[in-house]
């Protein structure tokens, strides 16, 4: 064997290696938390809730469950899934199908080759012709075959009519707001309170019947089918381009179908306006001005090229499904989204999913959109590029019952922006919810939330949020926001940055970069009311800047930790009282709080000091600036209960 | 002066309805007002509420059974002001099945305090669900009724569910019987962090009725978690007995004991430690010792030379 071939060997077992080992700074120093915590009488078994504290609902998610049995899983969970979503070459179709198993429902297909071919003829002169002309023609039924067999899947099925028609009529109340809801009289916002209650006591009477297994499957199928569709598309790519325009329109004319017209553009500028079941453009900057028809659940829009503008008229359309699924594919071009509700990535009763796999672009939304989900999955896959995402509540990786989301971008110096529009009436008067950017949103005291997820690959990202986002939640649900490199900047007001509220979970993982941290108050690792939050940075030179209840706080029973691994870090806390690592009393007994440096010299304006340990006059809470001070192995305490 | 005159204004208002019900709804629905543009009111609803004593407490029973958080923490708010003339709506409102009303129920008697609630607590302390029995212990615990209340409460801290122990252990902490110290101990050790920081806490309530069995407990048990809070405890007592096995403990070979061991001699010796601790923090080279040892030398001279 000759000294090459060795050499060979040995760089492949090193390549090979290599791409085994974690490439990036991720670490989750569950032993040196335990040691710390040990010296507070707590152990990381001790880390735990309970998955009963009140009545279960029929939504709860089995995940919901086993983090809150086990918080301290959650980073790697996190690590785990964002590592798959950001994987170029893992297809859409598989990312559908890691969130959809989020809802933990079996799905009962597969039901291909059940489906028939339609009546209709749909472009026999095309399928006549052959080559590649043909192929797409043969693609194009097949697809609308796909489209009608899971249009006439009952989605509804188990639902009198009557309480279909509650479904449709009120689900969305839950998530919907009013600007004037500032300036409603006392009465008037406690009749909509109790409308609301009434809302959903009858939900959780009519909810359950929903036949879930039955939306999956459809959402399930109408994604296979699509991504058959896409792959062949970008296998013959080249081959379609060189087809004249001429030709397509001969071949491909428009067509009606009884799920909305079939379209194919060509490599010009065009402008498609209504309702569509299939859309396949070629190329070249053209505008979409898209309106739902009632009726039409399901939707495929698969642009090639072009920078294009697409605008909604009306909500649920673009890459959303509603009772169905919607699917917009953009493979190129610098592209504006401009959407109304429930759009842009959105799945309520059913699978919304935008790809867009290059350019510049910007994605403007208002409730529930980029990325958002009820009884079904949102999709945002952005792969690459200078993005700007903005929306005003519910958007951005946001999981409401029964819902499994992911905003996924690949690249790029982002900008994600959600709030200012919707007053928060609660707490102040100058402040608007957000309930974004990696959030999980139940509706307290009804029903469990889902699992929301934001995650952003390289770049130096501005996120932006008001109350409640950035790996955020509220009751019995889990938000998370991975963000992997790049110089970041966090900015908020209340329960964000690593916060669970009320028996949920919250997380934000920022894995390198000089990073910057702004909120107020309850964040930056703050877990309230038997929640846990945690903020977790393995790298950097990074800033956090709170007022008060943040930077390690639990609250009401919760736990909060801020973990930050290596770099020189500055923590800055206004009220030393409760942050760097704080618990208060709330039912008779505390909550914990861990903050944890392990690297750097470090800044504290607060309780924190470089190099030392500290444990706060609270119940109960502890930090440690390790810097290069291995921690010993003191047993201090066994683990378990 | 700007909330007494709103109590005022509410307070007419009120007289000039003949229908007390109604009245008591109005004021419950601002009250309960979780807007920010109504803060104002709320406190002012809160507290004519309370005035109207048995009027308000006899409707209010009706809301006991309400979901929402908001609520219930403003019923127990207003219950904590009309005071003992609402223990007998409380008590009876106990007789129910329905959880989210015997959990709000107790909140409230907890708040009222009153011991002639105790019998029904206790009742509803057998509650199959677990989240009432740890309400009505905990509000056993603070309704008083001294030693004999601390006797029947003792029994529920062999519940399998940690809340209930601890809402129990914290009863016992509120109870301050001498026979209850040995139970306390024993908590020490739970299995869950809230039942034995809890119990920490409790003794720490008995004062100096906790020093004696505090100090037969560091010389009889070598078990860290235990042995930890207990070094905790004799500074936090200050328990000088145990200065001689406080010294032993200050040379420890697990740094989590010695640490603490350093924080109790602080509070122990005041003053006349500052010597010991400068030379222990010389020859330190443990990171959590040396930080309690920091600590320690910053309480020390906070204090007064008399202290």
């Amino acid at each position: 064997m000759s000294y090459r071939v060795v050499l060979s060997i040995g760089v492949v077992i090193i390549l090979a290696c290599s791409g085994s080992v974690a490439a990036d700074d991720y670490h989750f120093p569950i032993d040196t938390i335990n040691h710390v915590l040990n010296y507070i009488d707590i152990d990381t078994g001790d880390i735990a809730f309970r998955t009963d504290y009140v009545d279960r609902d029929s939504f709860r998610l089995k995940i919901i469950d086993d983090l809150t049995l086990h918080p301290l899983q959650i980073p790697d969970y996190l690590k785990k899934r964002g590592d798959f979503l950001k994987d170029t070459t893992i297809s859409v179709f598989e990312k559908y199908d890691t969130l959809e198993q989020t809802l933990g429902r079996q799905h009962r297909l597969s039901l291909l080759g059940n489906w028939q071919l339609p009546p209709e003829q749909i472009y026999p002169d095309a399928r006549q012709a052959g080559g590649v002309i043909g192929e797409f023609a043969d693609r194009l039924l097949k697809t609308y075959a796909g489209m009608r067999f899971v249009t006439n899947i009952p989605l509804t099925e188990g639902l009198s009519g009557a309480e279909s028609a509650f479904v449709a009529d009120s689900f969305l109340t839950f998530l919907r707001e009013e600007e004037k809801d500032v300036d409603r009289p006392l009465d008037e916002m406690d009749s909509l309170q109790k409308l609301g209650d009434s809302l959903a006591i009858r939900f959780k009477t009519v909810g359950p019947k929903i036949n879930i297994a039955n939306i999956i499957d459809a959402s399930r199928q109408f994604v296979s089918d699509y991504q058959q569709l896409a792959d062949w598309l970008a296998q013959n790519r080249k081959a379609l381009q060189q087809i004249p325009d001429s030709l397509l329109r001969k071949y491909f004319p428009s067509f009606k179908t009884e799920c909305g017209p079939i379209v194919v553009g060509g490599k010009g500028n065009d402008r498609y306006e209504g309702d569509y079941a299939i859309i396949i453009d070629f190329g070249g900057d053209d505008e979409y001005v898209m309106s739902h028809v009632s009726g039409h659940r399901f939707q495929i829009i698969i642009d090639m090229d072009g920078d294009d503008h697409y605008r909604a008229q009306t909500d649920h359309y673009l890459g959303a499904g509603y009772f169905g699924c919607g699917i917009l594919d953009d493979w190129g071009g610098d592209d504006t989204y401009m959407a109304k509700n429930y759009s842009l990535g959105c799945g309520i009763f059913g699978t919304g999913i935008l790809v867009d796999r290059a350019g510049d672009d910007t994605y403007i939304g208002n409730i529930g959109c980029q990325a958002a989900s009820s009884f079904g999955v949102g999709i945002l896959l952005d792969y690459g590029g200078r993005d700007s995402y903005s929306a005003a509540l519910y958007a951005q990786g946001f999981a409401f019952i029964m819902g499994s989301s992911a905003l996924v971008d690949y690249s790029g110096n982002d900008r994600y922006a959600v709030g200012w529009k919707y007053g928060d009436v609660l707490r102040y008067e100058d402040h608007y919810v957000s309930l974004s950017q990696g959030f999980g949103y139940g509706l307290r005291p009804y029903f469990s939330g889902g699992v929301g997820l934001l995650i952003d690959g390289e770049g130096n990202d501005v996120y932006q949020s008001d109350i409640f986002g950035q790996g955020a939640s509220y009751w019995w649900s889990l938000g998370g926001l991975i963000d992997y490199s790049g110089n970041d900047q966090y900015i908020s007001y209340q329960y964000a940055q690593g916060n669970g509220t009320h028996l949920s979970l919250g997380a934000l993982i920022d894995i390198s970069g000089d990073d910057l941290y702004s909120s107020k108050g309850v964040s930056q690792g703050c877990g309230h009311d038997l929640a846990f939050g945690l903020l977790l940075d393995c790298a950097g030179n990074d800033q956090y800047n709170a007022f008060d209840l943040s930077q390690a706080a639990g609250s009401a029973n919760g736990v909060g930790m801020l973990i930050d691994l290596k770099g020189d870090d500055a923590y800055m806390a206004r009220v030393k009282g409760n942050t760097h690592g704080y618990g208060n009393p709330r039912r008779e007994y505390g909550s914990v709080g861990l903050l944890l440096d392990l690297g750097g010299q470090d800044f504290y304006r607060g309780y924190g000091a470089d190099d030392s340990y500290w444990v706060t006059q609270s119940k109960w809470g502890i930090g440690a600036d390790l810097n290069s001070v291995k921690p010993d192995t003191t047993k201090a305490k066994p683990s378990g209960k | 002066m700007v909330s007494k005159i709103i109590i005022m204004v509410l307070a007419m208002t009120s007289l000039a309805f003949a229908d007390t019900k109604s009245e008591v709804e109005r004021l419950f629905q601002t009250a309960s007002s979780g807007e920010i543009r109504y803060v104002k009111l709320v406190q002012p609803a809160k507290d004519s509420l309370a005035v109207m004593k048995d009027s308000a407490a006899k409707y209010l029973v009706s809301k006991l059974s309400t979901t929402d958080a908001r609520e219930a923490q403003t019923l127990t708010e207003i219950y904590r002001g009309i005071g003992k003339a609402g223990t007998k709506y409380l008590i009876a409102a106990l007789n129910t099945d329905d959880k989210y009303q015997l959990r709000v129920t107790s909140r409230c008697l907890a708040e009222v305090k009153d011991s002639t609630s105790v019998d029904a607590l206790l009742k509803a302390a057998t509650n199959s669900d677990y989240t009432v029995r740890a309400e009505a212990l905990a509000a056993v615990g603070k309704s008083g009724g001294g030693a004999a209340t601390a006797a029947r409460l003792e029994p529920f801290f062999n519940d399998s569910i940690y809340s209930v122990r601890k809402s129990c252990v914290y009863g016992l902490g509120n109870l301050k019987s001498p026979a209850s110290l040995d139970l306390l101990l024993r908590a020490l050790g739970d299995p869950h962090f809230g039942v034995r920081l809890t119990a920490y806490d409790a003794l720490v309530s008995f004062d100096s009725l906790a020093r004696e069995k505090v100090a037969a407990l560091l010389d009889t048990v070598r078990f860290a978690p235990v042995t930890g809070l207990a070094i905790r405890l004799a500074g936090q007592l200050r328990i000088h007995q145990v200065e001689p096995k406080l010294a032993l403990y200050l040379a420890d070979g697990n740094p989590l004991l010695r640490g603490w061991a350093v924080w109790s001699w602080g509070r122990l010796r005041g003053k006349d430690a500052t010597a010991q601790l400068d030379e222990l923090q010389k020859r330190e080279s443990d990171l959590f010792v040396k930080s309690m040892l920091t600590d320690t030398r910053a309480y020390i001279d906070t204090l007064t030379s008399h202290e």
